[in-house]
Order: C-alpha cells, then sequence, then structure tokens
C-alpha cells in the first residue's frame, strides 16, 4: 500500500490548479496558427469558387442569383482542414484564430461574401463575377506578349461578354478564335 | 419534577444540535469536494454546490419505476433520513454537559448506522433494476464485512472506562469526560493513545461507511454499476438520499472525535464545541486524502480486509482492554 | 442427506450500449453468477458512419481529412496510412524533412494516446487523481501538437506526398522543452502506478490472454506485445523514418492488465526518445516538405502503419481518376476487441471495465459496416442509413 508518488504529486498540485474557469474566464491560451473560423477577404477574395470545389467537407456553396454571387461557409459542416487556405489562388480566404462559434440560430452560422455577377451578353449564362474577369484582364496584360499585344486589348470586350459557350460558338463571327494567336507566333 | 418547558427545551436543543450537524455536514462536504478537486489539480465547487444539488433535486419530477416496489422505493430514502438524522443527534457534539437522550447510545448508534446501510439495501433491491439489485448485493457485503469491526472498536472505550476507575457506562458522554487529562508526558488521554489500533480499525470503517475510497465507494462505483443501489432514483427521493448522505460528514466524524479524540474536553461551554468541530474536520481532511490517494479495491477485497487485518486491530484492543495490559 | 449445493441466480447484465466506462456504444452481453461473469457476447456497430463508401465519392485530398476523422485519437495514424498507401498508388516519394516531421507527429500522437489510455484505466479502476493528474501532463503533448499543427486533435499534417506545415527553427527549443516535462511526467506516472497496492490488486492477474489464444486470434499492438510477441509494424516493416531510428519493442510477459500498461507505460518513454531523435533531425534537415503530385494510375496499393492500438491497414482501388474506386480501413481495435471475449470470461463483474479498457478498444475506428437481424425472420440485411432508419420509423 505504498502510494507516496501519488500523494506527493496530489499535494504539489494543491495550489496551482491545471483548469482555468474557461467559459466565464478567458481560455488558457490560444496559440498562434491554431485554425479556426474560416474568412473570406474583402479585398483579395475574387469570387472564383476553388474553395468550393476543393472543401473536404462541402462546408462551403456558391450561390449564384440575380446579378449576384454567394460565396458561404456553413461553419458547423466545417472541419477547419484549410485546404481551402491552401488551394486558394489569392490569398481570398484564411482561417483565423477565432473558435467560439456557438450559435443559437442555424441561420447565424455562415460566413458569407458578395459578388457582382458578370452574365453572358448572348444566353445569360454566369460567366464568372467582376472581380475575377477584373483579375484575369490584370493578368493578362501583365503577361501578355508585346506583338500581339494590340489585337488583344481589342479583343478583351468581347470575351468579357461572353460565356465559354457561345465564345465557342461565335469566335469565327467575332473574330476571337484562339487559333490566330498561334498562327501569329509560328509566323514569326 | 419535569415540566413541559423542561422537555420542550430538550427538544429544541436536539433540533439545535441537527442543524448544527446539518451546517456542519455543507461546510464540510465542501471542503472535501474542494479539497479533493484541489489535490487533482482542480478548481473545485463554489460554497453553495453541495446544497444546490440537492435543491436542484427537489425541483425535479417525481417518478416510481415501473417494475419498482412502490412500497419500498419511497419508503427506503424516508428510512435513511431518519436513521441519519437520530444518529446526529444521539451523537453529542463534543461537550459532556450534552444530556444524552439515553443512557446506552453505543448500542442505539450502532443500531441505527446499520438501518442507515440497509435503506439502501432496500433502495437496491426495491427500484428493481439489475444494476440497484448488484449494488444492494454490495452493500449487504459491506454490512456483513463493516458491522462487527465497526461494533468492537465502538465499544473499546466504553469497556475500556471501568479500567480507568470510572463505572462501566454505554454512554457517549460518559466516555468524553473519562479522556479527561493526560496520558503520558503531554498526550491527552484519548483513547487514540491509549488503543491505537482499535482507532485505526474504527477510522477504516468509518472512511469506508461514509463512501469514501479505498472500500467505500463500491457499492456505487459509476464505472462499474452505474450508481448502485440508487441507480433508479431521481428527483426528490434521490433528494432525500443525497440530503441523509450529506450528514455522514458529520455524524462518522463526530463519532470518531467523540470516542477517540476526547470531543471538546478541557474547555469551556463555547470554546469545546469549536474545539470539536476543528477536530472532526481534522478528520474529514484526513478522510479526503486517504480518499484522493487510493484505487477502488474490488467486493472481494474488503471481505478479506476486514474480517482480517481490521477484525484482528479490533479483536487486539478487546483483548488488550479485557485481560487489561 | 444430500445437500445441494447452493449457487446464485444466473442472470444476464447488459454492458452497453451506453454505459459509463465505455466511452463509445457497444454492447456486452454478460451472463453473471453473482459478480462472476461466465458468458460474453460482444455487439458492435453503434457507431457506424460509413465513411468507407463516402471515401468512394471523394477525391484522394479530401479523403485525407475524411479518414483523418475515422478516429478522433489516432488521426495522425490513419492520416499517415492512407496518405502512404497513396502514395504507393502514385509512386512518389517522400522527402527527408517530411518523413521526420510525420515521425515527430505519429509519435506525440502515440504519447498522447497512451497517456489518454493510462488516465482512462485510472479512472475505470477509481483513481480519480492520478487519472487528473495523468491527464493535465497529457496537456503538454497537446500543447506541443497544437503548436504545431493548429489544432489537438485533428492535426491535418500529412498530405499525400508530404507534410502541408514546417516547423519553425524557433519552436524546436519549446518542443524540447516540453518533452522534457513529458519525459518527467511519464516517469512520474509509471512510478505511480506501479507502486501502488491498490491498482496491483485490481490489474495482476486480471483479464489474462493466453499467448497461444492471442497468436490464435491475430491480436495486435500493445496487447500482443502484453502476451509476449514482439510485433510492431514500426520495426517489421518500416515505414517513415522509422528505418533509421534506434528504438527497443517494449514487451511483457503475462498478458494480463499489468502487463499491458507496463507495456504501454514503457512505449511513452521510448515515444519521448524517437521524438527527440526527429526534432535533433529537424534541425540539420532541410529541404522541401511536400513531393509533387501527378496522378494515381490504375492500380492497387496496401499500406500499414503502427497505430497506437496497433496494426492498421489502409487498402486503396485506384481506377486512374482523382477519386479512389475503393477505400478499405482495417482497424487495429477489429482484432483486439475480439480478444476481450477470452478474456473476460472468470472475471469478477466489478473488473469488467477495466479489462474492456485494457485492449484500448476504439468503437468508431471499428464499425465497418451495419448489418440488421430480422430476428423473426433470420435474414441479414444491409442498406443505407437512409433506408434503415425509414424501416424502424
Amino acid at each position: 500500500m505504498v502510494k507516496i508518488t501519488a500523494i506527493k504529486e496530489a499535494l504539489k498540485a494543491l495550489f496551482k490548479p491545471a483548469t482555468t474557469k474557461y467559459p466565464h474566464g478567458p481560455p488558457s491560451h490560444v496559440p498562434p496558427g491554431l485554425r479556426g473560423l474560416p474568412q473570406f477577404s474583402d479585398e483579395n477574395c475574387i469570387g472564383c469558387g476553388a474553395c468550393v470545389v476543393c472543401c473536404s467537407a462541402n462546408a462551403i456553396s456558391m450561390k449564384d442569383e440575380g446579378d449576384t454571387r454567394t460565396l458561404s461557409i456553413f461553419y458547423p459542416r466545417c472541419v477547419f482542414c484549410g485546404r481551402c487556405e491552401d488551394i486558394c489562388p489569392e490569398d481570398g480566404i484564411s482561417l483565423t484564430e477565432q473558435f467560439e462559434l456557438a450559435t443559437t440560430d442555424k441561420k447565424n452560422a455562415e460566413v458569407t461574401i458578395v459578388f457582382k455577377l458578370v452574365r453572358c451578353s448572348q444566353c445569360g449564362d454566369v460567366i464568372s463575377t467582376r472581380k475575377h474577369l477584373d483579375k484575369i484582364k490584370e493578368r493578362i496584360m501583365t503577361n501578355v506578349d508585346a506583338t500581339v499585344k494590340e489585337e488583344v486589348v481589342r479583343d478583351l470586350p468581347k470575351y468579357e461578354t461572353l460565356c465559354g459557350e457561345c465564345r465557342r460558338k461565335l469566335s469565327y463571327e467575332l473574330n476571337t478564335h484562339t487559333q490566330k494567336y498561334y498562327a501569329r507566333r509560328w509566323e514569326s | 419534577m419535569q415540566t413541559v418547558f423542561d422537555y420542550l427545551f430538550i427538544i429544541a436543543l436536539y433540533f439545535a444540535v441537527i442543524g448544527l450537524a446539518f451546517f456542519f455536514s455543507w461546510g464540510a462536504s465542501w471542503v472535501f469536494r474542494k479539497l479533493s478537486a484541489r489535490l487533482q489539480a482542480r478548481r473545485g465547487p463554489p460554497a453553495y454546490q453541495p446544497i444546490a444539488d440537492i435543491i436542484k433535486l427537489f425541483g425535479k419530477e417525481r417518478f416510481t419505476p415501473a417494475l419498482s416496489n412502490k412500497f419500498l422505493y419511497i419508503l427506503s430514502p424516508l428510512l435513511a433520513l431518519s436513521a441519519i438524522l437520530i444518529l446526529s443527534f444521539m451523537i453529542p457534539p463534543g461537550t459532556p454537559l450534552w444530556p444524552g437522550p439515553l443512557a446506552f447510545d453505543l448500542i442505539v448508534i450502532l443500531y441505527f448506522s446499520v438501518m442507515f446501510s440497509l435503506a439502501f439495501v432496500i433502495a437496491g433491491w426495491a427500484s428493481g433494476s439489475t444494476w440497484g439489485k448488484i449494488g444492494a448485493s454490495r452493500e449487504v457485503v459491506m454490512i456483513l464485512s463493516v458491522e462487527l469491526p465497526l461494533a468492537i472498536a465502538l465499544l473499546i472505550p466504553s469497556l475500556a472506562l471501568a479500567r480507568g476507575g470510572f463505572s462501566f457506562s454505554l454512554s457517549i458522554t460518559d466516555v468524553i469526560s473519562a479522556q479527561q487529562g493526560t496520558f503520558i508526558w503531554i498526550l491527552p488521554n484519548w483513547f487514540l493513545f491509549r488503543y491505537p489500533l482499535a482507532a485505526i480499525a474504527l477510522f477504516l470503517t468509518l472512511l469506508t461507511k461514509s463512501w469514501m475510497r479505498p472500500f467505500g465507494d463500491i457499492p456505487e462505483a459509476e464505472q462499474e454499476i452505474f450508481a448502485g443501489s440508487l441507480t433508479e432514483y431521481g428527483g426528490p427521493l434521490l433528494g432525500i438520499f443525497e440530503l441523509a448522505r450529506l450528514f455522514r460528514f458529520y455524524v462518522f466524524t463526530a463519532l470518531f472525535v467523540d470516542l477517540y479524540l476526547g470531543g471538546g474536553v478541557g474547555f469551556v461551554f463555547p470554546f469545546d464545541l469549536l474545539i470539536f468541530l476543528a477536530k472532526c474536520l481534522v478528520i474529514v481532511i484526513l478522510m479526503t486524502i486517504v480518499h484522493v490517494a487510493s484505487a477502488r479495491y474490488r467486493i472481494s477485497h474488503v471481505f478479506k480486509w476486514f474480517l482480517t487485518v481490521c477484525l484482528a486491530f479490533a479483536l487486539f484492543s478487546l483483548i488488550r482492554v479485557l485481560v487489561g495490559f | 442427506m444430500q445437500i445441494d449445493k447452493v449457487t446464485a441466480p444466473e442472470y444476464v447484465v447488459p454492458l452497453g450500449p451506453f454505459h459509463p466506462a465505455l466511452l463509445e456504444g457497444e454492447y456486452f452481453k454478460l451472463k453473471v453468477e453473482g459478480e462472476k461473469v461466465l458468458d460474453v457476447d460482444l455487439k458492435l456497430g453503434y457507431n457506424y458512419r460509413g465513411i468507407m463508401k463516402l471515401a468512394e465519392s471523394r477525391s484522394y485530398h479530401q479523403n485525407i481529412y475524411l479518414f483523418e476523422r475515422v478516429c478522433g485519437i489516432c488521426s495522425a495514424a490513419h492520416t499517415t496510412a492512407y496518405t502512404q498507401t497513396a502514395e504507393m498508388l502514385g509512386g512518389i516519394e517522400l522527402p527527408d524533412r517530411a518523413r521526420y516531421i510525420r515521425t515527430l507527429i505519429a509519435e506525440l500522437e502515440r504519447i498522447h494516446s497512451h497517456l489518454l489510455w493510462a488516465g482512462v484505466g485510472m479512472e475505470l479502476i477509481g483513481f480519480k487523481t492520478l487519472f487528473m493528474l495523468i491527464w493535465r501532463d497529457r496537456e503538454h503533448v497537446l500543447d506541443v501538437l497544437e503548436a504545431i499543427s493548429g489544432n489537438r486533435q485533428h492535426y491535418a499534417m500529412n498530405t499525400i506526398g508530404g507534410v502541408r506545415k514546417d516547423i519553425d527553427k524557433d519552436m524546436i527549443p519549446k518542443i524540447e522543452e516540453k518533452l522534457k516535462l513529458l519525459h518527467k511526467a511519464t516517469e512520474t506516472a509509471t512510478k505511480a502506478v506501479l507502486e501502488d497496492g491498490g491498482i496491483r490488486a485490481r490489474t495482476k492477474g486480471i483479464g489474462t490472454l493466453d499467448k497461444e489464444i492471442a497468436r490464435k486470434i491475430c491480436v495486435v499492438g500493445p496487447v500482443a506485445r502484453a502476451t509476449g510477441m514482439a510485433i510492431d509494424v514500426r520495426k517489421d516493416d518500416p515505414y517513415a523514418a522509422y528505418d533509421e531510428i534506434p528504438f527497443d519493442i517494449i514487451t511483457a510477459e503475462g498478458g494480463d492488465i499489468l502487463s499491458m500498461a507496463i507495456v504501454r507505460l514503457g512505449e511513452l518513454v521510448e515515444s519521448v526518445k524517437i521524438s527527440q531523435f526527429c526534432l535533433d533531425k529537424l534541425k540539420t534537415v532541410g529541404g522541401p516538405i511536400r513531393a509533387e503530385v501527378k496522378e494515381f494510375p490504375t492500380g492497387e496499393a496496401v499500406g500499414r502503419v503502427e497505430a497506437p492500438r496497433g496494426e492498421l491497414m489502409y487498402y486503396l482501388v485506384s481506377n486512374g481518376t482523382n477519386i479512389p474506386e475503393r477505400a478499405r480501413v482495417r482497424t487495429p481495435s477489429y482484432l483486439n476487441d475480439y480478444a476481450l471475449l477470452f478474456m473476460l470470461p472468470g472475471e469478477s463483474l466489478a473488473d469488467v471495465p477495466i479489462t474492456v479498457a485494457s485492449v484500448d478498444p476504439c468503437m468508431a475506428c471499428t464499425d465497418r459496416m451495419c448489418s440488421v437481424t430480422d430476428h423473426r425472420i433470420q435474414i441479414h440485411k444491409t442498406g443505407t442509413l437512409r433506408d434503415l432508419s425509414k424501416s424502424f420509423r
């Protein structure tokens, strides 16, 4: 019946409790880099929807209504794996250190971001968000080859207002088929 | 010639002692919970928690399980509460001035302490649950193994009175007043120092009777059999049981302090009460430390321990009292 | 005159599906005489979640986080096994740094799992103080894991071809400090458990598993090691960085609960050593932490790791797409739970909870398929959860 170690350890613990009065007081510590509630960044997020595809718990959903696109994280489903953060091309979504997410209303358990949508001028299908198209445009303008820049600048407004399907259908009519660029490159 | 007022005074005194027992038990229960929490590196409950738990139970729905024996199911908590209330005013709060209800306290105390345990056996059996029945059978084994050393250890001080130049008496008041003076050197004349083995035996049995580990919580081991006898109880009936169980902090510690630690002997009225309560608190803290620092044994271990080691301690002391060495 | 032997009546005690001693839903039908257990029947299937079916509709990368949730305690072991199998499919070589980080996480998880087991075991024999103190010390390892990965339980560290987060240079001394605390805590816990007479009385010679039976029913992990079999996937079929790390396989003789405790407590010390080794390597070994993943060609692969509870096996079939054709999980508890049928009979009812806990059963891991028997017509049928819920409404 020797139990000196247990008694010694118990007496050592007498004046330093390991627990805190957590719900009534502050939590003991929140480590940097805690994977908490995912948040969209108003500045960076372009509404491309990559996170919707990669989300491992299907917590992120995308809804196109009228001329707005709503991305929403239904965080009771979220498993805080951080895959959306990994996959995002623009740092538009990141996990915050916020972890006290309990709510009494299911409707409040959502993080949303709203974008202005661009629809196809021909068929009315969704192309993408305004911000996404702007980003694409910006990228094209910085990366485009100097030889075709003039033509690209001329063609871009046509691309912007057409969905992929209509662009394919009307490519010869509008002279926007991609082959002409390749042809030019081969020549030069 | 005693008048009606004398009787009323005595009744009022009894109620005062029950009130004292209640408030002491409340405080001791809090000390027990807080101290064991702190020893386990937790924070522990606030002071109102022991009583808040019981009040909460009284606010809940009363029900009787379909398979239970309804009469016994309701009777057993009342039996437990009445037994422990009687016990709590039978045991004088440390002062020799306490009139003492009867001249043969110790026998009655023994009787009611068994009755208190039996109430749990009845409760377990009447509730009609398998777990209740297992709890009841374990409680019976506990009674069988604990009561014999308990009885011997309780009666040793009273038998020893005749050795110390007093007349033989079964009254606790006499036992308390017999512990005046010093034993050897500066050790007070407590039965703890005169019969230490019997004191250990009594401490172990009282520890067990007040549901403290290593042996006490076997009949209600939650990881094995839910709550044992009380599995099917809920609401006010469980509240009565919990109230009865709260008094254990006074009854069983006071018994030990009165018999083996000299109560509050040697002080004048308000101080002897305080000294007595302080001693009770020391016993509660000691019990808590033993409770916290031990694992739960099996029921077969209880039988073995109490009918060999504990009984041997008690019997050795009994032989010492009777032969006189 | 002959007196019949008086026996206590036999009755059936239902232990579970919900019982304070069982952390998860499982059902033990105990045939009991007095306090003695005569016969046991085990029913599983209360935690079925259809994870393997779900895995067939998600991409390889999404499945990492799905399989992480097969078990809450050995989550890193599950992802290690899964990513390892997927890497075999895709023919991907792990970078060195990723191998050490993966090993470190696996060993820290083993420490956390074994400390959890020790605490639960103490609680089941009524030693609440050691339970609390062991779990207090377990917080150290959880803090380390939280600092590394950002979560206490689901680390989400492993990914196909490597790990997702690097360990900073300035974080390593902090982890080493915590490892020292852990080393001290494990030693204290071992001393406290082994010297206590009460614990010895409750565990020595209880729930004994015979070595021959153990071999026959193929128990794995600490349960097998407690019966004297020195089997360990980390040594037998090294994965991650285990082939270059020196460590001992802890074995014990006897197969009772005490020897299982000795094996697990000994492994704690070994795990601390392995973690320290990995940290030392991480200080010097640089390089990428993630290899490039191209595709998963048609084929099949089996991967196994030593989870805290024993050998964990994953089987994957690829059809060339980014979604696995078939995923199969064989958890260690699936084998170890069966040992209970041989361990429980003859024990006292009071020892049932600690005996059940001694094999460290993880029911959520184990439940793989839901089979419902119609007792009137004796037909087994399987179906989707939705259909089942309809038929029982």
